[in-house]
């Protein structure tokens, strides 16, 4: 089969994950030789009209699999065409991309074939073959298969970047019931051995880059090589959202239990979305890209604004507990408003709507200074008609506004669906 | 009103030459209102007819009076003057000036003056950033030399808004500082040197000493640059080029359709130079049936002869 055939397939076979992130790793260059560098954070080369960057180059090693996950493009009992990539395939085709600065590195995933630990071995074979024969010192991002030896998942944290094991889906049942082949517990585990690495590596690097260095006069000071670091990038997952019946409070607490539990980077939603050939057994629907979204906004103010699980789902009808399709997730909680700029502690700024990490941050800073001031919330480059109702300071105050039975028609996103007008076609 | 009019060179972009004029109008407590800031280039193209014969014996040495900055002001301000917007000059001069006058000012993170700069600050970061990622190289076949090194040459065309051709190069040093490149921009090329020992070992290649660098310590490599390009000195389209437009076209969903995001991270002014933005519009055109015709499409049974069940994991 010709290259450009199989490199067709393959991306369409991958292109279901989100993840695609190539930052947080360690400081690297190809100044002592080889090619490439990371520079802690990432780029994104180019995107696509989904809207998604393109930062890595993201294909399977092969779509062939024995495993029947319903949500899958690659299932066995799919009927898409199939195709493999032989090792240095994939190594020639990430150099190439590279020296054309088209992407930061690889991202490599695969099917399951023969078995857990042929397929890991092979994954594990591209990335040592781009790092010790080729001097690549780009970004590797391996999906690991969670079931492989454990000493394949050990050399596979040696050779890349960020290592993910995807959780498929936010409840043991949904797992249970969509993908038949795959055990949660056995996730969990090879989670945790990749969380347990992870940590032993960086402690070990700590304690290298700690020890003291006694030279003689006149010598250079040397230091011993520290180890080499495990997964600098960390480890991620990805959840699908939209394909089981689990809601975005059960999703949210998963997470959640990820981030604490195993130290992830972070958490990808995939919004169910459909596939060529797809089976019975799903709803074939648009993909929910809104309650993705919701989501992602979510896990961010759980991980940069300190909000925490409960605080951001309550309960709604039925008792689903669901994000609001229209509205911010900050604007769960009328009674915490107005906050007075002036005198409110950085967690409650970085709960109104519109304030970011950066803007609080400013505020902070310049109100040691002097009062903040009308004039100053327009200085913040920050929109307007979302932020002005909750907040006060010198010479603005909200007045009755936040009770205004029309503000939460005016804080409906755009974002959320529009009616749209029946196609011709 | 204007006393002053004051031509800086080239582009504009020289930090210590700012720096020394800005010391000098301080040291006669020239206020900011009173200065006009022009640049070589803008004259050359667009001259000001309404300004001034510009002072040149100016730069005299003068009683020094104290001047007084925050230490990262002076980084700060230099990245500032990377920014293309023909108010820099003075605006950086007014802030200088207020900040002699307010000392509070500089904490000051609100300020319309410190706003502004910090905009401008952030548009040559973004503009850095957006280099770095829309750099795209072509190779030509080259030959090899023990004095520049092996392999094709790669070279890209590229058009930078901001004058921020210098402040992108070490990021290409350091990542392809054993290939051999190209940067060619309607400004100014560069040209990376992987085997060259030093500078002087170039000059049968016509670089010049003062317009070359060698940038890493302990290894050969020299970067050197030039005048500017035009876009038909860069190499056409080559065959491996086709992959990546097959990667791109194969990685996009078309069930979920996001323009606007896309324009946002991917504004429409890099698109002449990116090769993959040639597939946008007919993808987006194709995309609405694509994704209509995967609900439409009934579910299939399956063709394939499934493999048995995968056993009980062996008893070990």
């Amino acid at each position: 089969m010709e290259l450009q055939t199989k490199l067709a397939i393959l991306a369409d076979a991958a292109k279901y994950d989100a993840s695609c992130s190539s930052s947080g790793s360690a400081k690297r260059n190809a100044v002592a030789g080889g090619i490439g560098s990371t520079e802690g954070a990432g780029i994104c080369h180019s995107y696509t009209p989904d809207g998604r960057c393109i930062s890595l180059l993201k294909i399977l090693l092969t779509n062939f699999c024995v495993y029947d996950c319903k949500y899958c493009i690659n299932r066995v009992s799919s009927n898409i065409p199939r195709a493999r990539f032989a090792v240095a395939e994939v190594v020639n085709l990430t150099l190439d991309f590279y020296r054309r600065n088209c992407i930061e590195g690889l991202f490599l995933s695969s099917g399951i074939i023969r078995s857990s630990n042929y397929t890991m071995e092979q994954l594990v074979g591209v990335a040592r073959t781009l790092r010790l024969e080729h001097g690549f010192k780009g970004y590797i991002h391996l999906k690991t298969i969670p079931d492989a030896d454990p000493g394949l998942l050990a050399e596979a944290g040696l050779y890349a970047d960020r290592l993910s094991i995807n959780i498929e889906l936010p409840t043991v049942q949904g797992l249970a019931q969509l993908a038949p082949e795959k055990s949660s517990a056995t996730i969990h585990q090879a989670m945790g051995q990749l969380h347990d690495h992870i940590a032993t590596s960086k402690a070990e690097r700590k304690d290298a880059s700690r020890a003291s260095v006694i030279s003689m006069p006149q010598s250079r000071r040397t230091r011993p090589t520290a180890p080499r670091a495990f997964a600098p990038g960390g480890q991620s997952t990805q959840m699908i959202v939209g394909a089981d019946g689990a809601d975005d409070g059960d999703i949210i607490v998963t997470s959640s239990q990820l981030y604490t539990g195993y130290r992830l980077r972070r958490v990808y939603y995939s919004a169910f979305s459909p596939i060529p050939d797809a089976t019975a057994d799903l709803p074939l629907i648009a993909p929910p890209l809104v309650r993705e979204h919701r989501l992602y906004q979510a896990d961010w103010l759980m991980r940069f604004y300190g909000f925490e699980a409960h605080e951001i789902v309550p309960a709604g009808a039925q008792g689903k507990r669901m994000l609001s399709l229209d509205h911010d997730p900050k604007l769960a909680h009328r009674e915490r408003f107005p906050v007075n700029l002036n005198t409110a502690p950085r967690e409650m700024l970085l709960r109104v709507p519109g304030l970011g990490v950066r803007s609080v941050d400013k505020l902070l800073a310049v109100r040691r200074w002097r009062q903040l001031r009308s004039a100053d919330i327009e200085q913040l480059r920050v929109p307007m008609n979302k932020l002005l109702p909750f907040v006060e300071c010198q010479g603005w105050s909200p007045g009755r506004s936040l009770d205004d039975p029309m503000l939460a028609a005016k804080l409906v996103q755009p974002m959320a669906p529009k009616p749209v007008q029946a196609s011709l076609f | 009103m204007a006393a002053h009019t004051l031509i800086l060179p080239g582009d504009g972009t020289d930090f210590a030459h700012w720096r020394g004029l800005a010391r000098w109008l301080w040291a006669q407590q020239i206020p900011p209102e009173e200065v006009i800031w022009l640049t070589e280039d803008t004259q050359a193209v667009a001259p000001d007819l309404f300004a001034p014969a510009p002072e040149v014996s100016a730069l005299t040495s003068l009683p020094g009076r104290a001047l007084t900055v925050p230490r990262t002001w002076l980084a700060e301000a230099e990245q500032c003057l990377l920014n293309s917007d023909p108010s820099r000059f003075a605006l950086l001069y007014r802030l200088l000036w207020r900040m002699q006058h307010e000392p509070a000012l500089r904490h000051d993170l609100l300020d319309a003056d410190q706003v502004q700069i910090q905009h401008w600050i952030k548009a040559v970061r973004r503009e850095v950033h957006k280099t770095h990622a829309f750099v795209r190289f072509r190779p030509v076949a080259l030959d090899d030399d023990p004095l520049d090194g092996s392999g094709p040459l790669y070279v890209a065309w590229f058009e930078p808004v901001h004058h921020i051709v210098h402040a992108a190069a070490p990021f290409f040093v350091k990542r392809f500082a054993n290939m051999r490149w190209a940067i060619l921009t309607p400004q100014c090329s560069l040209r990376w040197w992987p085997e060259a020992p030093d500078i002087a070992a170039l000059a049968a290649q016509g670089v010049l000493p003062g317009a070359a660098v060698q940038p890493l310590k302990g290894r050969p490599g020299v970067l050197s640059w030039g005048p500017g390009a035009s876009a038909a000195d860069a190499p056409d389209p080559d065959a491996g080029e086709g992959l990546w437009l097959t990667y791109y076209a194969h990685i996009f969903n078309p069930a979920r359709l996001k323009v606007a995001a896309m324009c946002k991270e991917m504004p429409r002014k890099y698109w002449h130079n990116l090769p993959e933005t040639q597939l946008i519009s007919p993808l987006i055109q194709a995309a609405q049936a694509r994704s209509a015709a995967m609900l439409a499409n009934a579910p299939t049974t399956t063709q394939r002869r499934l493999p048995r069940q995968p056993q009980a994991q062996d008893p070990g």
